[in-house]
C-alpha cells in the first residue's frame, strides 16, 4: 500500500484555521487562542499600531500636489461651489448639437441644389434673389419641357431684365405663331440700340428696301455717354443678323481701324494680304 | 479605517475639499508605508508620492467604497513596486548606507520617534523574513484591511491560495517572534 507523506501536514497543528482568520480579520484576540499564536498576535497587533510622525511628515507634499490636480482652498470652495451638469442636461446638449448638423446639413443641400439650379422655379427664384445662385431661366430644364408656370416666370425675369437696361419693354411676339415677322422682310431687332460711334457710320445700300423705318417702339433711356446720332439710323440688311454680327464688326472696327468698314452686304471685305503666313516656305 | 463617513469624505475629496482629501490621506498613507517598507524597503518613501501622485490624477474618476479604495490604492502602489525592481535591475542605485552618517538629515526629536516605534519596525523587520507572499497578504489582510478576495485580486492568486498563505505565515511568524523572545 503505498504511503502519501504530504496527507500529514509537516506544519500542521492544534490550531484551528478560524483563529487564524479571526487574528487576521481585525484587532480582538480570540478568548481561545493557543498559547503558540500569542506572539504572532502581538506582531499584528504592532502592525495596526496607531500612524507615527513620520508616516505623516509628507502630507504638505501631499496637499501640495492635490491641490494642484484636483482640489482648491476650503475658503474659496464655499464661494465658488462647483457645478456638476445633470444628466437632462448633458442629454439636452447631444440634442442640440444633433439639431444643429442636421440644419447645417439642411442648409448645404438647398444651397447645392439652388446653385445647380434643381429647385422648382419660386425656390430658385428666391435662391436667386439672396445668396446669388444662378436665376431660374439660366439654368432651366434643356429640353425646353418645364411646365407652363416656369416658363412663365422665365419671360417675366427676362422682362425684367430688359426693363432694367433699356429702360422699356417691347413685347417679342411669340415665335410659334404665323406672323408678318417671319416673313421676308426682315425686321430690327427691338433689343438692339444703336451706340454712336464717331468713327463708324453705316453706308446706306442700294439693294436694301426703301420700306418705311418702322417706328421703334422702344425709346432708349436717355444715357450722357450714349447718346444716339441723329443721322445713325440703323437699316437691318435680311442677310445679316444685326444683333450680333454688327456688333462684333463694329467692335473689331474699334479695335483695329485700319480695318475696311462693315460691308453693307455682309460679304467682308478680304484683307490684304500679309507677310506673316504661317505656312513656312518650300510647302506646298 | 474611516467607515461609516467614508463616502461623504470620498465625494468631497472629488469635489476639492482639502480637509476630506487630508483625511483619506491620513488614513490611508501609513498602512501603505508600512506595506511598502517590509516589501520594498528601500524606495517606500519614494513609491508611496508616486502613487498618492496617480491616485490624484484619477481621483475625480474613482467610485466604490472603502474596500474598493484601499484596494485600488495598494494595486497602484503594487504596480509602482514592480516598476521599480525592473528600474533598480537596469540601473542599479548606490544604497543609503553607503552615505556618510554625516550626511544624513537629523531631527530633533528623532531618538523618541525611534522608540515610539520600535514595536512597529520590530514587528516589520520580523514580517520581512517570511517568504514575499506571506508577508504580502498578511500586510494586505492586516495593514490594508482588505479582505481575501481582494488581496487574491490584487496578488493574482486564488482566494484560497491566498487563505493558505496568511495561514502559514502567521504560523511562521509565531514561531519567528518566539525563537526571537522580543517583547513588542
Amino acid at each position: 500500500m503505498p504511503n502519501f507523506p504530504w496527507l500529514g501536514r509537516q506544519d500542521a497543528s492544534a490550531i484551528e484555521d478560524a483563529a487564524l482568520a479571526a487574528m487576521l480579520s481585525g484587532p480582538e484576540v480570540p478568548d481561545d487562542l493557543a498559547a503558540g499564536l500569542q506572539p504572532a498576535a502581538d506582531v499584528l497587533a504592532a502592525l495596526r499600531a496607531r500612524p507615527s510622525g513620520d508616516e505623516l511628515a509628507s502630507e504638505a507634499f501631499a496637499m501640495a500636489e492635490f491641490r494642484n490636480r484636483v482640489g482648491v482652498p476650503d475658503q474659496i470652495r464655499r464661494t465658488r461651489p462647483r457645478r456638476r451638469p445633470s444628466l437632462l442636461t448633458s442629454l439636452m446638449s447631444a440634442k442640440v448639437a444633433v439639431a444643429a448638423a442636421a440644419v447645417a446639413i439642411t442648409i448645404g443641400g438647398v444651397a447645392t441644389a439652388a446653385y445647380a439650379g434643381a429647385l422648382p422655379g419660386s425656390a430658385q427664384r428666391l435662391a436667386h434673389d439672396v445668396i446669388g445662385a444662378p436665376a431660374e431661366h439660366s439654368v432651366s430644364h434643356p429640353s425646353g419641357t418645364g411646365t407652363a408656370a416656369d416658363r412663365a416666370l422665365i419671360r417675366r425675369h427676362a422682362r425684367h431684365h430688359h426693363f432694367r437696361w433699356h429702360g422699356c419693354w417691347t413685347p417679342k411676339p411669340h415665335p410659334r405663331k404665323p406672323g408678318p415677322h417671319l416673313s421676308s422682310t426682315p425686321k430690327p431687332h427691338p433689343s438692339w440700340t444703336p451706340s454712336p460711334h464717331p468713327s463708324w457710320t453705316p453706308k446706306p445700300h442700294a439693294s436694301w428696301t426703301s420700306s418705311p423705318r418702322p417706328t421703334p417702339t422702344c425709346t432708349p433711356a436717355p444715357h450722357p455717354s450714349r447718346t444716339p446720332h441723329p443721322s445713325m439710323t440703323p437699316k437691318p440688311h435680311p442677310s445679316v443678323r444685326p444683333g450680333k454680327y454688327r456688333h462684333h464688326h463694329r467692335h473689331h472696327h474699334n479695335r483695329y481701324p485700319g480695318l475696311p468698314g462693315p460691308h453693307p452686304t455682309g460679304s467682308p471685305t478680304p484683307l490684304p494680304s500679309t507677310s506673316s503666313d504661317p505656312s513656312p516656305a518650300g510647302q506646298s | 479605517m474611516i467607515g461609516e463617513g467614508f463616502a461623504a469624505v470620498l465625494a468631497a475629496a472629488q469635489d476639492g475639499s482639502e480637509a476630506a482629501f487630508s483625511q483619506l490621506w491620513r488614513d490611508t498613507n501609513p498602512a501603505l508605508l508600512r506595506y511598502l517598507r517590509v516589501i520594498e524597503p528601500a524606495a517606500a518613501e519614494d513609491i508611496a508620492a508616486d502613487t498618492w501622485v496617480k491616485t490624484l490624477r484619477n481621483l475625480s474618476g474613482f467610485r466604490g467604497d472603502e474596500q474598493a479604495w484601499r484596494a485600488w490604492v495598494f494595486t497602484t502602489s503594487r504596480r509602482l513596486v514592480i516598476d521599480a525592481r525592473r528600474r533598480k535591475t537596469r540601473k542599479p542605485a548606490i544604497p543609503l548606507s553607503d552615505v556618510p552618517l554625516a550626511a544624513l538629515p537629523l531631527s530633533a526629536d528623532a531618538s523618541d520617534e525611534a522608540l515610539e516605534r520600535i514595536s512597529t519596525k520590530a514587528a516589520m523587520a520580523m514580517l520581512a523574513e517570511l517568504p514575499p507572499l506571506q508577508a504580502e497578504v498578511i500586510l494586505l489582510r492586516v495593514v490594508a484591511g482588505l479582505e481575501t478576495e481582494a488581496v487574491a485580486r490584487l496578488v493574482g492568486r486564488s482566494p484560497g491560495a491566498v487563505r493558505v498563505a496568511a495561514h502559514r505565515g502567521l504560523r511562521r511568524l509565531a514561531e519567528i517572534a518566539a525563537k526571537a523572545g522580543v517583547t513588542l
